[in-house]
């Protein structure tokens, strides 16, 4: 009797051991949640990383107004030779370990932009605490450390700004991208496609974004806004691509739902917008006489959201005019992006990976050189197919009954 | 040999999770690329075939342990020979899949804590659940399998709610033709997991019922297998085959992908409860079958007895089998399946089975003789 009781002390007392829980625990206080990280190059080829760390007591949470004391978030910046030897570098500097689980954003300066991404990618592609679903980025405008010294009003988290911006849009206006990780990962490893990047910039003055001062004021001395699509090859940026030509990029990648379209009208200029509330896109690769050839079908349906024109607009027979006047300007932006990217000899639709995954064996004599042989020079045929579904709460302009 | 008795529902569970181990884990089938999932499947029929050999070697033979009819067919001594080399590839395969997992963790989740420590706690939740018997395996099995299934519906519901399948990225099916397929089945997908169940010949005789290992065992696999399949399948269609053929857990990776507004995300350490539930019924079963093969071959009185020696030497071969990562994978993949798996799997039990077939036809001949002479 006595000795099954020793027997279940013993076993308890042994379990108690177990549930002290991992061998190399962390705790809150012990760890610094890194939001986003920005690296640089510097001039003699160091990375200089950028950490923006969390400070959560003082960020204002919905009941209490005011929040805390000190600004949201905090920068601290190490060099190293590699990336990694910066991050250990870190430990020299701040008094937490670094965690990287939470960080949203990936900010990534020109220079190292233009000098080749590839090192990066890899390091954090490997880390086991870094997540690929975070956005990566590039600094549009200089460094990525000025960037992330910015303090944003409204979201106080900066990442959570950058990337709410980018998602929204990129799906309600286009031109605009939010490539995490794996997209990158995906794009570099992908015969046929090259790879996308979006970007951010600080607008105003540098010096003046990091202070907390800088907030009481309406009109902001600096701000981040969102900047245009990056084209990388072979990890390198090699262009920046803004305007119709970017929205063409994300519509053909499938990442635009909504955008708004105008046209002039009646020798007026700009005279209608139409307010595009559904995109639907369909690409297939077709073989011709041994050739491949794009063939690209895009449906948008909208509504008229701005006539600056008399017009009669119950009139079907001239809503289908301007219905096919829409077709043939979207057709043209098209075209004139895929243009654009053909003269930068840069297959970042992917229409090679189409034809690979459609007609992998004729592919095989296809793929040598693709950007230059082949993409280049491709034959695209565009159909557009624009639907006006109604004009919104009026029908006829009152334009129409001027008096 | 343990008395214990199993019923044939709890075979088909311990096949199923035995099967699901550390196959969902690893990724079977990489080497065909996109085509990972047609490899499973190629690999399922075969290994349907192989599952009816050592079915049919045991039906010969109901109710003795694979040592005695070893024993029976090959003579004393060469029978003796062969069970040992049996008794060896089982202890080292469980040796394997301990490390899989230790491997895993490391990697994925305690970077800083030695692997001794994580092999040791998990060994010897498995030695102890081993020396419990087999019916309390069986048991804990049909409530684990209900936990791991719903953890897979879970994760399927998960991954395709969060639109994160591209179809696009299995395209072109058989890129090459079906040869890589071929190569893939034959150096690897037969052998792991489904030639593995050669482990069951221990288990077998405790089924109550001989019709029902068959029943039982065929459906397992095919509900294993085709599970296996969908999973290559998904983590192809997530992840793309480039990520898909450089993650040493490619499971794991596409469940971290999961992201459902902005609330339901890093769901990795919830799966990951799963696969080592798998691991611990894989390991297990191939202790359990070493343990009745060298109780067998020493008369040692009774199984238990050898459960500890065994399971600590199978955590000593856990370490030393490989100094690496990278040798312990490459080992799995050129050396093992060609000169372990298939030998032991392929060759052996089909020879055992012509041999038998052979003694039967001559004994049947030889009762009709003197019955007509």
């Amino acid at each position: 009797m006595m000795s099954s009781r020793w027997k279940t002390a013993v076993a308890l007392f042994m379990a108690s051991f177990l549930l002290t829980g991992c061998w190399s625990h962390k705790e809150l206080t012990d760890i610094a949640f890194v939001s986003a990280i920005g690296i640089d190059q510097l001039e003699n080829g160091h990375y200089l990383l950028t950490y923006q760390i969390v400070n959560y007591l003082n960020i204002p949470s919905g009941m209490q107004i005011g929040g805390g004391q000190g600004p949201p978030v905090t920068i601290y910046q190490t060099e190293g030779k590699t990336i990694e030897e910066a991050i250990l570098a870190s430990d020299q500097e701040i008094s937490r370990r670094l965690y990287f689980s939470h960080t949203n954003v990936l900010l990534i300066g020109r220079n190292l932009a233009e000098n080749g991404i590839y090192p990066v990618i890899d390091t954090f592609d490997r880390r086991k605490e870094f997540r690929n679903t975070a956005s990566v980025l590039i600094a549009r405008k200089g460094k990525a450390e000025d960037i992330l010294q910015v303090m944003t009003p409204i979201d106080h988290i900066p990442t959570n700004k950058i990337n709410k911006t980018l998602e929204d849009a990129e799906e309600n206006v286009g031109g605009r991208i939010k490539t995490d990780v794996s997209d990158i990962l995906y794009d570099f490893t992908t015969e046929g496609k090259e790879a996308v990047v979006g970007s951010f910039k600080l607008m105003g003055d540098p010096k003046k974004g990091g202070k907390q001062e800088s907030q009481n004021q309406t009109k902001l001395d600096a701000y981040l806004t969102s900047g245009g699509i990056g084209i990388l090859k072979h990890g390198k940026l090699i262009d920046w691509v803004g305007g119709q030509d970017a929205r063409t990029i994300t519509w053909l990648l499938k990442k635009t739902k909504m955008t708004s379209l105008e046209i002039d009208w009646a020798h007026h200029p700009r005279a209608l917008g139409l307010q595009v509330r559904k995109t639907i896109i369909g690409m297939k690769p077709v073989m011709k006489n041994g050739k491949p050839e794009m063939h690209i079908h895009i449906r948008l349906a909208g509504q008229l959201q701005e006539v600056d024109v008399p017009l009669d607009v119950m009139d079907s027979k001239e809503m289908v005019r301007i219905e096919k006047a829409y077709e043939k300007n979207v057709e043209q932006q098209i075209n004139k992006g895929i243009r654009h990217m053909q003269r930068e000899q840069c297959d970042v639709f992917g229409f090679g990976e189409m034809i690979y995954r459609q007609y992998p064996k004729e592919w095989h004599s296809l793929k040598h050189h693709w950007n230059e042989n082949g993409f280049a020079h491709l034959k695209v045929k565009v159909h557009a197919d624009v639907v006006i579904a109604n004009s919104e709460l009026r029908t006829n302009p009152f334009l129409s009954n001027l008096k | 040999m343990e008395k214990a008795k199993i019923s044939s529902y709890q075979l088909f569970v311990l096949i199923c999770m035995f099967e699901l181990g550390s196959a969902l884990l690893l990724g079977i089938g990489k080497g065909a690329k996109q085509d990972a999932w047609l490899a499973v499947l190629s690999g399922l029929s075969v290994g349907f075939f192989l599952f009816y050999v050592y079915y049919k070697i045991f039906s010969f033979y109901p109710g003795i342990s694979p040592v005695e009819w070893l024993r029976a067919i090959y003579g004393k001594v060469i029978g003796w020979f062969f069970g040992f080399a049996m008794g060896i590839y089982f202890l080292y395969l469980s040796a394997r899949v301990l490390r899989d997992f230790g491997e895993m963790l490391i990697i994925s989740a305690y970077p800083e804590t030695p692997r001794f420590i994580i092999t040791v706690i998990m060994a010897f939740c498995v030695m102890y659940a081993v020396k419990k018997g087999m019916e309390v395996m069986a048991r804990t099995g049909e409530i684990f399998f209900i936990f791991v299934y719903f953890l897979m519906i879970m994760s399927f519901v998960l991954i395709t709610s969060s639109g994160l399948i591209n179809l696009n990225y299995l395209k072109p099916v058989l890129e090459n033709g079906p040869m890589p397929i071929m190569k893939t089945m034959a150096t690897e997908t037969i052998y792991i997991p489904f030639g593995e169940t050669i482990a069951f010949l221990s288990i077998f005789p405790l089924v109550d019922k001989i019709k029902g290992v068959k029943v039982a065992g065929l459906s397992a696999m095919w509900l294993s297998g085709t599970n296996l399949a969908i999973s290559m399948l998904i983590n192809t269609c997530v992840l793309g085959v480039d990520v898909m053929m450089r993650s040493p857990f490619p499971l794991l990776t596409t469940i971290q992908e999961i992201q459902i507004a902005h609330f339901l995300e890093r769901l990795d350490v919830f799966f990951m409860v799963a696969l080592i539930v798998g691991g611990f019924f894989k390991v297990g079963i191939f202790l359990y079958a070493a343990c009745i093969t060298f109780t067998e071959l020493f008369h040692v009185s009774s199984y238990r007895k050898t459960v500890y020696p065994l399971g600590v030497i199978m955590l000593g071969a856990s370490s030393m089998i490989a100094s690496s990562y990278a040798e312990h994978i490459d080992e799995g993949i050129k050396v093992v399946p060609v000169f372990f798996h298939l030998p032991a799997q392929v060759v052996f039990p089909v020879i055992t089975l012509l041999l038998i077939l052979w003694k039967e036809r001559r004994k049947k001949k030889n009762r009709q003789k003197p019955a007509s002479a």
